[in-house]
């Protein structure tokens, strides 16, 4: 026998209403794919509550991606399922990428892409993804069904949230046409710099000519952290010459933004720098052309 | 909290449980179902040797719940054989490569390779590697396994992948010649060579660069009067079959250009002597060492085994890598699959080596000398890994020129 984890309830409803109503119940939880629970239980943190699987409710294994409709996953589709559709490779590369490097790679076919989004926290970087995809998720609980921008999720640390609310359903609007995206992460072993590894995630649109930047979403996290949206940068971006130079001014402007504490660890500042830059490149060299991001493996960290 | 029944498919038999539902997946196996292939060894998704693999993937049975399973279908390396008890056919190539996976890790990887097959009949090594991923074998054996997972999928001549005639003895005798955590040839012996090499001023590759002479030639030349016979023609052959004349083009050369690709080499003389060429590419924005291939000269007896000493020096090889690139540190994974670098082996064979004892003492050396070759910068201290490289690159730049301090 390996490790005990604590007691709890597990109850298994069959319809959505069904669910709603366990949830209800103080302490309860969403259990979609169920590794992080693990986690969670193994550290204690979740002693006595009672967990509500979704596996038999009909309707959340969902999963639909098209470039001209965009995409639409129900929240018990593991990552496996997206990492291995064609259209999130090409045309949602961010987020093909983060899941890609989820280590160790089993969790992707446990672990849920909603579950993996919720629970910030997890030691994997799918939510900085989704911030760039601009990830919408759609709740079920007493006060009706709704409708969340992740951002806003983040921004509220899941005070959005009532108690007995669902998350069903997440949906991503369809890429520009001349859009590109790209996720960049690097591990920071054993140094000054008390932070595990950083990742930052970026959606690029250009204009008809593909000479200035339309639209951009650009998206941080520092370790353990929070991910945040640079929406500062963002702005200085949208309407630029889709050239280094705005690149550079925007990574420069990420560090002011993101935290005044990383001025003060000067290779810190300057691996951020680094990949906001390498991400609004790469995303727009795939505006550009299109490429299928597996070319780029060679690039990777 | 009420025990709760669930019904599933175990190697294809049915199965009905009556469990709490606090019980994991690999518990259930191995306590309820008597399974004890996979073991729970780190309690955390560290390890993966509790890999089973749940409706045909893979999964880690510590990190799962076992009431999750219900309906579902559970593989385990117990069901791999054949009705008739006929090992399976990556079980068989395991053998035929003499891929030295460990007692603790073997059913795990046969699992994760099993599944790779079936969903990929034509995996790539890049396939192969990262289903292998998950698990982090102390042992290092996983060029064997990656070996023998393409000839179980190729059907191919074995010995393309490394394999011979070997029976399940040899792969034994692979894994047992090496010891792992020898005070001889551990981390420790790979400290001191490192800073026998770098830190007190590499008598060889030093010497070489301050002279302008390949490095090669320089130690072709002033071999010890010790060191072992063919070790001379094995350094020269291994030279070349890494491209050793069109990849080195001398020191001091400009470099351009963000990503830079470099050669180094290190020799460790006597008897058993050996060298250890290594290729690096240096990212000189963030510091990242990506060490892209090997080629080792070494000298063995007259009675070895090759396949073994290979089999042996390939385990060696992932845990230098963990011990030189910092992956075992607080942060940062232990080395995997992923880590198994391009390698290739050349041995000369001496009538004064009783028994070779394979340990790569110079890799980490010839790493430092590679990153020397690449970026410019000498390395005094380990691990290599960005955040030690970083600083080192800033360093050097603002020593050619120090208007970059001032804008940085």
């Amino acid at each position: 026998m390996s490790k005990v984890l604590p007691s709890f309830d597990f109850v298994r409803p069959t319809s959505l209403e069904g669910a709603l109503a366990a949830l209800a119940v103080p302490g309860a939880r969403v259990c979609a794919g169920g590794s992080g629970l693990v986690e969670e239980l193994s550290l204690s943190s979740l002693a006595g509550v009672t967990l509500v699987d979704i596996a038999r409710i009909p309707g959340l294994d969902v999963f639909t991606a098209h470039p001209k409709i965009g995409v639409r996953l129900g929240a018990r589709v593991p990552m496996s399922s997206v990492l291995s559709d064609i259209w999130i490779a090409k045309r949602w590369a961010a987020l093909h990428e983060a899941i890609e490097q989820v280590h160790p790679p089993e969790i992707a076919n446990v672990a849920t892409v909603i579950g993996a989004a919720c629970s910030a926290g997890a030691d994997f970087d799918i939510s900085i993804a989704l911030l760039a995809h601009r990830a919408r998720l759609h709740l079920a609980g007493p006060n009706g069904v709704r409708e969340v921008l992740l951002e806003a999720f983040f921004a509220m640390q899941g005070a959005g949230l009532v108690a007995g609310d669902l998350v069903t359903t997440m949906t991503m609007p369809p890429p520009a046409a001349d859009a590109g995206s790209a996720f960049k992460r690097l591990r920071i072993p054993e140094s000054d710099v008390d932070i595990s590894h950083l990742a930052v995630a970026g959606y690029v649109a250009l204009d008809a000519a593909k000479e200035t930047l339309a639209d951009v979403c650009l998206s941080l996290r520092l370790g353990a952290g929070l991910p945040v949206r640079l929406t500062a940068a963002e702005d200085v971006l949208a309407g630029a010459p889709a050239e280094t130079g705005s690149y550079r001014r925007a990574a420069g402007m990420v560090l002011d933004i993101v935290d005044p504490s990383v001025a003060a660890h000067p290779l810190l500042a300057r691996w951020i720098s680094v990949l906001v830059r390498d991400v609004l490149e790469q995303a727009a060299s795939r505006a550009r052309s299109r490429h299928d991001p597996a070319e780029d493996a060679h690039l990777a960290y | 909290m009420a025990r709760q029944n669930i019904n599933l498919s175990v190697n294809g038999n049915f199965e009905c449980v009556a469990i709490e539902p606090n019980t994991l997946l690999i518990d259930l196996v191995r306590d309820e179902l008597g399974l004890t292939a996979a073991s729970n060894a780190c309690d955390g998704r560290v390890c993966g040797v509790c890999l089973l693999l749940l409706d045909g993937r893979p999964v880690h049975g510590c990190g799962v719940l076992a009431v999750t399973a219900e309906g579902r279908a559970i593989r385990t390396a117990e069901g791999l054989a054949g009705r008739d008890g006929t090992p399976h056919p990556v079980r068989q190539a395991f053998a035929a490569c003499a891929a030295a996976a460990c007692e603790r890790c073997a059913p795990a990887m046969l699992l994760a390779s099993v599944a790779l097959l079936e969903n990929n009949p034509s995996p790539t090594r890049e396939d192969v590697k990262r289903s292998l991923s998950g698990i982090a074998c102390p042992c290092g054996g996983y060029a064997g396994v990656i070996d023998a997972v393409l000839y179980a999928a190729r059907g191919s001549d074995p010995r393309e992948h490394g394999a011979r005639d070997a029976g399940p003895a040899e792969a034994v005798v692979a894994g047992a010649a090496f010891r792992p955590g020898s005070a001889a040839q551990g981390p420790a012996a790979e400290a001191d060579a490192f800073v026998h090499q770098q830190s007190m001023g590499d008598p060889d590759d030093d010497m070489a660069e301050r002279q302008g002479v390949d490095p090669v030639a320089f130690r072709l030349a002033n071999l010890p009067s010790g060191c072992a016979e063919g070790f001379a023609a094995c350094l020269g052959l291994t030279a070349k079959r890494i491209g050793w004349a069109e990849k080195w083009d001398g020191r001091g050369r400009p470099r351009a250009g963000r990503y830079r690709s470099g050669i180094g080499l290190s020799c460790t003389y006597g008897a058993d002597a050996h060298a250890v060429f290594a290729e690096v590419m240096v990212d000189i924005e963030t510091g990242t060492v990506m060490l892209s291939a090997i080629a080792v000269a070494q000298v063995i007896g007259t009675a070895d085994n090759e396949l073994a000493i290979r089999r042996a020096l390939e385990q060696d090889l992932i845990r230098r890598i963990g011990h030189t690139f910092g992956q075992g540190g607080r942060h940062v994974r232990l080395p995997t699959a992923m880590d198994v670098p391009e390698s290739d082996f050349v041995f000369a064979r001496s009538a004064a080596v009783t028994r070779a004892r394979p340990a790569l003492v110079s890799f980490s050396a010839a790493v430092a000398n590679a990153v020397r070759d690449a970026a410019g910068i000498r390395l005094r201290t380990l691990p290599i890994h960005v955040g030690t490289v970083l600083p080192e690159l800033i360093r050097n730049a603002v020593e050619a020129d120090p208007q970059i301090e001032n804008e940085e």
